[in-house]
């Protein structure tokens, strides 16, 4: 895990680029590059969103104006002038690769104009340098029949995240040839925008929750918001937590090609501490759960889920004076953030005083109904058996 | 320290017990004299209660955040839709921004004094407003509407989740 601080006030809205250890992002006075190992900073064109093509060789702008990565690095002030428009009109521009060979990459562009609208452009190359690009056919419009908000493509061009305002959750669509979608999986959550890994196996996102939080005895406990991120492996269906702010908060998680994932941090505002960029790693993560549990989706006669959903409660009754208020998804969130030492000296500690408690805060859970008297030691085999990556 | 803060230090936020204590070199010291005024969810029950009283109990809710920009451009088309449709328009501000860089984008883009209180609501929170900027509900009959809209939106758009809200979709 690497932490780089960002030497003035970044915008939410950044990207990494796919293969370079560097982050496309919206500062002070315009778009930027920064170094994350050298902390050089260079201007970008544009007022906002620079988004690096899957293959970093352009940075795109909203238009879509694009712009030779390569062209930036050696005179990023003489770079003002777009190697190549792509002509797509609309915000949160983000670009695919559909095919790719040594003398044509096709690239997909989609955008939301009133809704996701998809654009194709082929590349030809000569000797590797982009020599011309044209639009295959017009701007379509995608997903019709949807209300989406937030669409972020894929870097393989052939699905898309985005969040259904009719149902309220984040989902992930298959984009047909014939421009309409197919959700393929529902998160059953709503969420920050999503990342896509390259190999399309993960999704990143940060969601939201609040902790009665308090570091001073006297102190009369506030509800704090943090964000934390999180990475679904779509294979397994399960989810792992990156981060484990109680007050601070970890925004917007996007994947580089090697699997690498890079999020923007803020510490608390108290703490005066400065915006950062962190580089996690997820096949470090060792805690994963079924994203059904965090859903609150256990099954009938499935302990097991209400039993780790038991622990991320306990650990709320006991450290955030919001315990009997917790409900069975941020507990299941709460368990992904317990180092197994810790859990089970919690679980030995403090289950009997609160297994009354917390059984009734679980009461509506499949499975829940014999938990009061489960073992301290039963319990504590639930416990995690490692953790996800650590706030830097 | 507290006997519950030392047990909560073993679970994981040693963190936020070193930066209070300024023990770290994890953060920065840095201390901002100034804060924002705050919207919390018994302002939110007054203002979704006082609208009923007037006879108007329908209104707009936008967060807005100075890190977003299209945020920032949106809220004047939100505050034209309030007009045409005579709604009233709660603007408010990314908890999490920084503050005086919510001032300065508030003042260069002539937004109004009233957006700059901090959404401090739970209720509203709770909704995911704060998952994206900007983020557009609706209430209306003393309550809130039950879906939110994050992100830019045309003003056709808008206007149309607005009117779908109030109708009761």
């Amino acid at each position: 895990m690497k932490r780089v601080a960002i030497p003035d006030i970044p915008r939410w809205f950044f990207k990494p680029l796919p293969n370079r250890p560097w982050v496309a992002y919206l500062g002070e006075g315009g778009n930027k590059l920064l170094h994350l190992d050298s902390g050089l900073v260079l201007p970008v064109p544009g007022p906002r969103d620079p988004v690096p093509t899957p293959d970093g060789r352009f940075i795109s702008v909203p238009g879509i104006s694009l712009f030779a990565t390569a062209d930036l690095m050696v005179d990023a002030h003489r770079a003002t002038v777009p190697a190549l428009e792509a002509r797509l009109h609309g915000e949160y521009q983000s670009p695919g690769i559909l095919s790719e060979t040594p003398e044509r990459v096709v690239y997909r562009f989609i955008a939301d104009d009133s809704g996701p609208v998809v654009r194709d452009f082929a590349l030809t190359l000569h000797d590797d340098a982009p020599a011309r690009i044209e639009a295959l056919g017009v701007k379509r419009r995608l997903c019709r029949g949807m209300h989406l908000q937030l669409p972020m493509i894929a870097p393989g061009g052939r699905e898309l995240g985005a969040y259904d305002v009719d149902g309220g959750t984040t989902r992930i669509l298959r984009i047909n040839d014939d421009d309409t979608c197919e959700v393929l999986t529902d998160l059953g959550i709503a969420t920050g925008k999503l990342s896509f890994s390259f190999d399309g196996r993960y999704v990143a996102f940060h969601l939201a929750h609040r902790e009665k939080f308090s570091i001073k005895a006297s102190q009369v406990p506030a509800d704090r918001y943090a964000h934390n991120v999180f990475v679904v492996d779509r294979e397994t269906a399960r989810i792992a937590r990156v981060t484990h702010n109680t007050a601070s908060n970890a925004y917007y998680p996007a994947f580089r090609a090697d699997g690498t994932l890079v999020y923007l941090f803020k510490p608390y505002d108290e703490s005066g501490g400065r915006f950062n960029f962190v580089v996690a790693d997820p096949a470090q993560i060792s805690t994963w759960v079924p994203l059904a549990w965090v859903v609150g989706k256990c099954r009938s006669g499935d302990e097991s889920c209400a039993e780790t959903l038991a622990l991320g409660s306990l650990r709320a009754h006991v450290c955030s004076r919001n315990g009997p208020k917790t409900s069975p998804a941020t507990a299941a969130l709460y368990t992904l953030s317990l180092r197994p030492e810790s859990c089970r000296f919690l679980v030995r500690g403090h289950w009997r005083q609160h297994r009354e408690s917390v059984s009734a805060t679980l009461r509506f859970v499949p499975g829940s109904q014999g938990l009061a008297s489960v073992d301290p030691e039963a319990l504590a085999r639930r416990c995690p058996v490692g953790l996800g990556l650590s706030t830097p | 320290m507290s006997a519950h803060a030392i047990r909560c230090l073993t679970l994981g936020s040693a963190i936020l017990l070193l930066a209070a204590a300024g023990i770290d070199g994890l953060f920065d010291a840095r201390a901002d004299e100034i804060s924002p005024a705050t919207f919390d969810d018994a302002d939110l029950t007054e203002a979704i209660s006082a609208g009923s009283a007037t006879g108007t109990p329908r209104g707009i809710v936008y967060v807005w955040s100075p890190h977003m920009p299209y945020s920032v451009h949106g809220l004047q088309d939100v505050l034209d839709l309030g007009q045409r449709l005579e709604l009233p328009v709660i603007a408010l501000l990314d908890p999490d921004a920084d503050w005086q860089l919510a001032a300065r984008v508030a003042e260069v883009a002539g937004l109004p004094g009233h957006a700059l209180r901090a959404m401090r609501s739970n209720r509203l929170f709770d909704l995911g407003v704060t998952l994206h900027y900007p983020t557009l509900l609706v209430f209306g009959a003393g309550r809130l509407g039950d879906a939110v809209l994050p992100g830019h939106a045309s003003p056709a758009v808008g206007e149309a989740f607005v009117r779908a809200q109030l109708m009761g979709r």
